[in-house]
């Protein structure tokens, strides 16, 4: 199923919002191991253990895009009835939940973090949250 | 005898993996190399099927 043009600019701003969220986390606590969002083990000599290799789990973490408004005048942002955009002629409106942005995080015992590097825009229709995953 | 999945993505970009157990859960195929005899110590990796082509070796 293809995105409509309003959708698909939705879509590349919560993205790009996300990411910068993201960044931000990692920025201010850097994991101790960075891997792949696919990973959801991974092994690390854990010093607590005196090096011995133990497996860490990576949960999902997943949000929901909001409510957002598309203008014709190419502004995108959460929907507000405030916004000096909203009564601009042929905006549209992408309802909340239409996309969902997926990272994965893991702790171990040690206190040592795993985070993804990267992150998957999804359709929640077609891959909604995992069983266990952090919803926001 | 080990066995390596082999994961194309769309862009062509091929990636090999080791599998000691695989299957599909929830639309996505899940990879999984266990080390050592009591298990519990493993590498695990989820991938969308809809992303990938999948090669997997006759044993």
């Amino acid at each position: 199923m293809s995105l409509t043009p309003a959708e698909l600019a939705a879509a590349r701003v919560f993205r790009a919002a996300q990411r910068a969220l993201l960044e931000r986390k990692n920025a201010s606590e850097p994991p101790g191991i960075t891997v792949s969002v696919h990973v959801r083990n991974v092994r690390h000599d854990c010093e607590a253990k005196g090096g011995k290799s133990v497996s860490l789990e990576l949960r999902e973490h997943y949000a929901f895009s909001p409510e957002l408004y598309v203008c014709r005048c190419g502004v995108v942002e959460v929907f507000n009835v405030d916004s000096s955009h909203w009564d601009c002629d042929g905006g549209v409106k992408v309802p909340a939940r239409r996309f969902g942005f997926i990272f994965t995080e893991g702790r171990c015992g040690c206190g040592m973090t795993a985070r993804s590097g990267d992150s998957r825009l999804v359709d929640p229709a077609v891959r909604p949250p995992a069983a266990r995953a952090v919803v926001s | 005898m080990m066995l390596v999945i082999s994961v194309t993505w769309m862009d062509g970009r091929q990636e090999n993996y080791p599998a000691s157990r695989h299957f599909v859960k929830d639309g996505e195929l899940v990879v999984c190399e266990e080390y050592g005899i009591t298990g519990g110590v493993k590498d695990e990796w989820h991938f969308p099927l809809v992303n990938i082509r999948v090669w997997k070796p006759e044993r």
